[in-house]
C-alpha cells in the first residue's frame, strides 16, 4: 500500500463518519451573542528574489549542520576558561569557515556545476522541478559526506598565535566519502562579557587562497547563537541556531545585495541512535524538504533521503539514493530518484567539493 | 474551495444564509481536529460549536484567501488542548488521563478510523488528521502546531509507517 492509498482510506473513512449537523443552534447562539471586531493589521509582503545564491544558504546550514552534528551538546566557555575558541565558539568558527568557503565555491563555479544528465524520464514538468531542487541540494551533499566520513574531532588544533591582529588561529580537517582531506585555518579574536554573559567572536577564515571575515554572537548559558559570515558588506549570510530538548534548529537567510533573497531551515537529530539532518527550503524557489540518512551498500556509503516536494499543492513523496560515481578523471553523483507512486528515474550531478573545483564531467552512463 | 470562501465574505457581514453549507462542508475537519486530542466524542460535538461561534466572532480575521480549514482547524485545536489542559490538570498523564470514564465513541463508521487514529501518539496523530484528512499542507501544519517544519515531516513519515503495518497488509491493491 503506498502513501496516497492510505491516505485515500483514511480520508474516506473520515469522511463516512456521521457528525451531526448543529448549525441552527450555532447560528441561534450567534445571535444572542454580541460580536467582537478586532482591527487587524496586514504587514506588506516581503519580495523574495530567487536563487542565486540559495546553494551558498544549503551550503551554510549544512555545515552547521555538520559541525554541531558532532558537538551535540556545545558548552560555551566561562570568562575563567580563557579566550580560547572551545565547543560552541569552535562549532562556530568552524562552521563560519566552511560556509563562506562554500559561498565563494558556489559564486565561481556555479556555472560549471548544473551539469546533470537526466537518464529516463517520467512526467516532464514534475521530473525537471526535481531535477532542479536537486541541482541545489548537490551543494548540500559536500557536508553531509565530511559530516559522516570526517573524524569526529575533525583533527582541532587551537592556538594561541599573534597573526594579523588576531590572538588565537585553529586548525582543523575534514574528509569525504573518497577519504580526500581539506585543510581550514580561523584566525580570530573572542571577546566575553563578564557582566551580561554575552560573548562574540570576530575572526578571518581562510581555506586556500581565499580568506572570509565572520562573526558570532551569544550569550553564556544559552543554547542558541547567531552568526554572521560575510563576503563583503551587503553580501553575507545570517544564522540563527537554538537548541531545544536535544534537536538542533536553524534558520539562515541569505542576503545579496542587501536583499534577503534566501531563507532555508535545518534541523538536526537522532533517531534510534542515527543522526538525521532535515533540510527545508522555506522562501526561494525550492519547496522541498529533505530528510538525509547514511546507509551502507557494498561497503560503501551512500546518501539516503526521502522528500516531500510540494507541486502547487499536490504534494509528492519518495526516496532518493545518491551515490559516489568514480570516473577516470573525476567523481560524480548519480541519483537515483523514485518518487512513489511513479516511475523511478536518475540523475548525474558534478560533484563540487571545497577548494578542489567540480568534477564537471558529463554524466552519461 | 471556492464556495467557502463565498461563504466567508457572507459571513463577514453577518449574512447567515449559507452557514450551514460552510458547516456541512467543513464539520468533519473540525470535528477530527478536535476527537484526535480530547478523544471524546460527547466533548468533541460541543467544541465543534464552541469552534465555530469563535469562528464567527472572529470572521473578520480570516484574510481574503487564506486557507479556511487551516483557520478552522487552528481555533478547534485551540479549544481542545485548552480542554486537554484542564483535564490534564487533575490527571498528569496523557495514558491516564484517557482512561477518565466518558461516553465510549460510537460504534459506528467512525469505529475504524478512530482505532486507527488511536495506534498514533497525540502529536503524529495531529500532524496526519491536519494533512490527510484536513488536507493542510505541512508548512501550515508547522505553523499551527509550532513545531519546525522537518518536525512535522518525520512526525508524518513515523506515523504512515506505523499506519501502513497495521493497515497496509489488509488493505494491498
Amino acid at each position: 500500500m503506498t502513501n496516497k492509498q492510505l491516505k485515500h482510506y483514511i480520508k474516506q473513512k473520515a469522511m463516512a463518519v456521521d457528525v451531526k449537523n448543529f448549525s441552527s443552534s450555532i447560528i441561534e447562539n450567534m445571535k444572542q451573542h454580541p460580536t467582537i471586531q478586532d482591527e487587524v493589521i496586514t504587514s506588506p509582503k516581503r519580495i523574495w528574489h530567487l536563487k542565486p545564491m540559495m546553494i551558498s544558504t544549503l551550503a551554510l546550514m549544512s555545515i552547521i549542520i555538520l559541525v554541531f552534528a558532532f558537538y551535540p551538546d556545545p558548552v560555551i566557555p566561562t570568562p575563567t576558561e580563557g579566550v580560547a575558541l572551545e565547543n560552541l565558539e569552535t562549532v562556530v568558527a568552524l562552521s563560519s569557515v566552511q560556509t563562506t568557503s562554500l559561498i565563494n565555491i558556489i559564486e565561481s563555479e556555479l556555472a560549471n556545476s548544473s551539469v546533470s544528465t537526466l537518464l529516463r524520464f517520467g512526467p516532464q514538468e514534475r521530473n525537471d522541478k526535481i531535477r532542479d531542487e536537486l541541482s541545489d541540494l548537490s551543494r548540500y551533499l559536500e557536508t553531509i559526506e565530511k559530516l559522516y566520513a570526517s573524524s569526529t574531532d575533525f583533527n582541532i588544533v587551537d592556538e594561541e598565535v599573534t597573526q594579523q591582529g588576531y590572538a588565537r588561529r585553529m586548525r582543523f580537517r575534514t574528509k569525504d566519502f573518497m577519504n580526500q582531506e581539506d585543510d581550514y585555518e580561523i584566525t580570530y579574536n573572542q571577546e566575553i562579557n563578564p557582566t551580561t554573559k554575552a560573548f562574540v567572536i570576530r575572526g578571518q577564515i581562510h581555506i586556500g587562497e581565499k580568506q572570509y571575515t565572520m562573526e558570532a554572537e551569544g550569550k553564556m548559558g544559552e543554547k542558541g547563537l547567531i552568526m554572521r559570515a560575510e563576503k563583503d558588506a551587503s553580501n553575507y549570510v545570517v544564522l540563527d541556531y537554538h537548541e531545544e530538548n536535544d534537536v538542533h534548529y536553524y534558520e539562515v537567510e541569505l542576503i545579496q545585495n542587501n536583499l534577503s533573497i534566501e531563507k532555508v531551515s535545518i534541523e538536526l537529530t537522532t533517531q534510534d541512535s542515527v543522526k538525521i539532518a532535515t533540510l527545508t527550503f522555506m522562501e526561494g524557489e525550492s519547496s522541498g524538504t529533505y530528510t538525509f540518512r547514511i546507509l551502507t551498500e557494498d561497503n560503501r556509503r551512500i546518501i539516503s533521503i526521502h522528500y516531500v516536494i510540494d507541486f502547487d499543492g499536490d504534494l509528492e513523496e519518495g526516496d532518493i539514493t545518491i551515490r559516489i560515481l568514480q570516473l577516470p578523471a573525476s567523481t560524480m553523483y548519480s541519483i537515483v530518484i523514485k518518487p512513489e507512486g511513479r516511475i523511478p528515474f536518475t540523475i548525474t550531478q558534478g560533484r563540487i567539493i571545497t577548494g578542489r573545483g567540480i568534477n564537471t564531467t558529463s554524466g552519461m552512463i | 474551495m471556492e464556495q467557502i470562501q463565498a461563504i466567508i465574505q457572507e459571513l463577514k457581514v453577518r449574512n447567515y444564509a449559507h452557514f450551514e453549507t460552510f458547516y456541512l462542508l467543513t464539520k468533519q475537519q473540525v470535528f477530527f481536529s478536535i476527537v484526535g486530542i480530547i478523544k471524546d466524542q460527547t466533548l468533541a460535538e460541543d467544541l465543534l460549536q464552541d469552534t465555530y461561534m469563535r469562528f464567527l466572532e472572529k470572521v473578520d480575521q480570516f484574510k481574503e484567501g487564506g486557507n479556511p480549514y487551516a483557520y478552522l482547524t487552528a481555533i478547534a485545536r485551540n479549544l481542545a488542548f485548552d480542554l486537554y489542559n484542564e483535564r490534564k490538570k487533575v490527571v498528569r498523564s496523557e495514558d491516564i488521563f484517557e482512561t477518565i470514564p466518558s461516553p465510549p465513541v460510537e460504534e459506528d463508521a467512525s469505529d475504524d478510523i478512530m482505532k486507527l487514529l488511536d495506534l498514533l501518539d497525540l502529536a503524529e496523530r495531529e500532524v496526519v488528521t491536519m494533512h490527510v484528512i484536513n488536507d493542510l499542507k505541512f508548512r501550515e501544519i508547522a505553523s499551527i502546531m509550532k513545531k519546525p517544519l522537518g518536525t512535522v515531516l518525520w512526525l508524518y513519515n513515523k506515523a504512515m509507517k506505523k499506519l501502513k503495518m497495521e493497515v497496509g497488509e489488509n488493505h494491498d491493491e
